[in-house]
């Protein structure tokens, strides 16, 4: 039986199946048996879905679609590696449906956010309190009727604090653990109670530490409640949303091709996968298929940006368990990685490289000379990184047995990545479901036993190497040929772009290097005035057109401007790639208008933080550092 | 009553000795990096060998706001993490100066929206303002030296 008939056959009417003009599977389910649906798909489907990737909502409050909010599930299967989207509409007098947090846990952080950012409760979950905004924030950002630049300071003035306020807010506290003891989050409550059957007998009493969100050694702001007894952590909570941007909003007030800037600040690490991940998921919703060489470039730039990536997360690990000098060692590796990346983007770190349909620029013609150096420098680096720590006493010790994880824990909480593959299980998307021309390249998933720090950190390590080999390969079959398409999804030829130039000589104009003068009135203006880049593309004209010819300003400006540019139909498209932390997805939805309806990122560390009390409970208070290290969390993309 | 009211207010004496703590001040600046989002990149690829922020005597952060003379501020500040940077800037001891690095600590940069500072100086006083997005090393370099002329030649409370 196929998945349709054994869903209609068990729920009938209460799951329909969306169609869906990209290609996704899609089924609309009654929002009051969604659990029992996706009980039934993690438990008894074949294939079954037991993962869950994503759980977010949308408001069609300006589409009309009635009801107002859907929930949307984004479950996969481990054993298939299929998606499936599960979307169950909520209607606004009551926003309210089951829970699934007993079936995931990561399900938790998801559904509190939904809460958060939409207002949309669920019934039975443990502890539905705000997650990325603040006690005192009222409204849901993400309602389409809450205004994107309307503000709720906690801080009014420039008045420096009074004594007296200090005692308010000790004052406050008190008052607080009063009421929290009540009605606070469960975790809370539990300890506050704890407490208090201790008090008196004060050896034996576990006490609170707070951690963060201004730490030393948290690269990334993140507070964690700690309650201790004595080194040893028994419990802990995590507060994030300290470093909300407000991304998810921003991108429905922008164009779609402006939402990459925004992009590039998600995982500040690793920019060029974010850029890669965010235009697949537009080009899957436009129907384009990008060219052969885009597809190369954009894999070896995601490559690079992995490997600066992992250099970054090791790099500060180190440093933060004494290590300085790998810590100096890495980062003169990525100094010369970001020179590379700056030649060919014109930026070191947020580059807004890629574009619909293409990337920005090609490489410079000494770019392949550079690149292989360049890897030359970082195998050099990681083969004294791995004398300096890999048998170091010290570092072994600390790193080995310490923020243990196991593979069923870890799916439960949604792990991606090399935090996952650590455990033991080899899920890596550019193997499970390959994407641009991963699977024409030779690349091993490296993964661990244990699923503790040390296992971590020998992943990221042996996957700088395979980054490194799947640079080398894609360098050496780096095919020629244009580089952008233009809306239809035909391959422009570059002379072909532009023919439109109304005098001869332009085949010859664009073969030349690009040497521009940046003004109209330029010694070569009369050259690039010629260039007349078709209008509809989707692709915007390189910058060098852009300011030397009115055709290419003119091209840019319509592309941009308010009303025209990139339009896709209506339509929902999820798409995912490996980031460098773990699966890294983009789900947007068009109401076919110039700019985003609805774009939802999956950070990946989001549902590594969501897990992260798991590895660290039972371990000592140092060892909270090592394990934050090896996560590697990045607040951008945590927070959005 | 200060060490300047007993050396007899300002005159010769303690205008020189302005100088001397000016000079020595300007090349032991301990930082507090209060690094939230991207530009801490840039940050810690300024305090790497590269660029060497030793060379100008702001190599070692403190990380305790009481310790500190310099508050760093890396990177976007949100209405949540306001008060924070509020209440680690009021612990930190005088004389203290404030650096906004990168743009969204500058003015929000291009996070206009329900979540963001629009400029930390609507929060705590600012000296020198870094802009870039985020801001190259050379760029931070620059604002560094800014910073140590301003503690030079700014009035030395002791
Ligand atoms: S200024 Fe730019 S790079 Fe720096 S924190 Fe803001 S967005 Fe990030």
């Amino acid at each position: 039986m196929t998945l349709k008939e054994q869903l209609i056959a068990r729920f009938g009417e209460d799951v329909t199946p969306e169609p869906s003009r990209v290609g996704d599977e899609v089924y609309i389910v009654h929002r009051n048996r969604i659990f029992e649906v996706c009980q039934y798909l993690k438990e008894s489907t074949n294939p079954k879905y037991d993962f869950l990737m994503d759980l977010t909502a949308v408001d069609y409050l300006h589409t009309g679609t009635k009801p107002r909010f859907a929930v949307i599930y984004q479950l996969y299967s481990m054993s298939t590696h299929r998606r499936l989207r599960l979307k169950a509409p909520v209607p606004e007098s009551d926003p309210i449906l089951p829970t699934v947090v007993p079936l995931w846990g990561v399900a938790n952080w998801f559904e509190r956010e939904v809460w958060d950012m939409f207002g949309i409760k669920f019934k039975g979950h443990p502890d539905l309190r705000r997650l990325l905004m603040y006690d005192e924030f009222k409204g849901h950002p993400l309602r389409k009727d809450y205004p994107f630049n309307k503000r709720q300071p906690l801080v009014k003035n420039t008045e420096p604090y009074e004594d007296t306020e200090i005692l308010q807010y000790l004052q406050r506290i008190k008052q607080d653990e009063a009421t929290q003891r009540d009605s606070g989050p469960e975790y809370l409550r539990d300890f506050l109670k704890r407490r208090e059957t201790f008090e008196g007998d004060r050896s034996t009493r576990s006490f609170l530490l707070n951690m963060g969100p201004s730490h030393p050694a948290m690269h990334g702001v993140i507070h964690i409640l700690l309650e201790l007894d004595g080194e040893y952590v028994r419990a802990a909570d995590l507060g994030i949303g300290y470093l909300h941007r407000a991304f998810e909003k921003e991108c429905e007030v922008v164009k779609w091709g402006q939402v990459f800037p925004y992009t590039d600040r998600l995982n500040y690490v690793s920019p060029l996968i974010n850029n890669v991940a965010y235009a697949m998921a537009v080009e899957k919703l436009l129907g384009i298929e990008i060219t052969e060489r885009a597809k190369y470039i954009r894999v070896i730039m995601s490559e690079l940006s992995r490997i600066t990536d992992h250099l970054t997360c090791i790099a500060a690990n180190a440093m933060e368990l004494g290590a300085m000098t790998a810590f100096l060692y890495f980062i003169e590796a990525r100094e010369e990685l970001y020179n590379l990346i700056e030649e060919i983007t014109g930026a070191r770190l947020t580059i807004s490289y890629v574009r619909i349909g293409g990337v920005k620029a090609d490489f410079t013609p000494d770019f392949p000379e550079r690149c292989t150096s360049a890897i030359k420098l970082v195998r050099e680096k990681l083969k004294e990184v791995h004398k300096l720590l890999t048998r170091n006493r010290i570092f072994y010790d600390r790193m080995v047995g310490t923020g243990v994880i196991d593979k069923d824990t870890a799916l439960h909480y949604g792990f991606t990545g090399p935090v996952l593959r650590s455990t033991g299980i080899d899920f890596d998307v550019r193997k499970a479901n390959p994407y641009l021309v991963y699977d024409e390249f030779d690349f091993d998933v490296p993964y661990g036993e244990k699923g503790d720090n040390y296992d971590r950190y020998l992943c990221r390590m042996e996957e700088i190497e395979q980054s490194c080999r799947i640079v080398e390969q894609a360098l050496a079959k780096l095919p020629g040929g244009p580089l952008n398409v233009d809306h239809e999804g035909k391959i422009i030829p570059a002379h072909v772009m532009a023919d439109y130039g109304k005098f001869g000589k332009t085949h010859e104009l664009l073969q030349m290097e690009a040497v521009t003068d940046p003004t109209l009135s330029g010694s070569n203006a009369e050259f690039y005035r010629k260039i007349y880049p078709d209008a509809k593309a989707v692709v915007l004209p390189r910058k060098e057109v852009t300011y030397s010819s009115i055709e290419g300003m003119m091209n840019h400006f319509m592309l941009v401007m308010e009303g025209v540019g990139i339009a896709p139909e209506p339509g929902e498209a999820y798409a995912a790639v490996e980031g460098a932390n773990g699966e890294l997805g983009f789900f947007v939805v068009s109401d076919g208008s110039d700019h985003a309806y609805r774009v939802r990122v999956r950070p990946p560390c989001f549902t590594l933080m969501s897990g992260f009390h798991k590895m660290i409970e039972g371990d000592q208070i140092a060892d909270v550092i090592a394990t934050f290290g090896t996560i590697n969390m990045i607040a951008g993309e945590l927070d959005r | 009553m200060g060490v300047k009211d007993i050396l007899g207010g300002e005159n010769f004496l303690t205008t020189r000795l302005d100088k001397a703590i000016g000079w020595a001040r300007k090349y032991s600046i301990f930082q507090y990096p209060f690094v939230t989002a991207c530009c801490g990149m840039e940050f810690m690829a300024t305090a790497a060998s590269h660029h060497d922020i030793d060379r100008f005597g702001a190599g070692l952060p403190r990380f305790s706001p009481r310790q500190a003379d310099v508050l760093m501020v890396v990177g976007t500040i949100n209405h949540k993490m306001a008060p924070i940077l509020r209440r680690v800037y009021e612990q930190m001891c005088e004389p203290k100066w404030v650096v906004a690095f990168g743009v969204c600590t500058c003015t929000g940069g291009f996070y206009d929206n329900y979540a963001v500072v629009q400029g930390i100086d609507t929060i705590i006083p600012v000296d020198v303002y870094i802009p870039g997005c985020p801001p190259r090393p050379e760029t931070v370099l620059n604002g560094l030296m800014l910073l140590q002329e301003k503690i030079e030649k700014g009035k030395q409370v002791y």
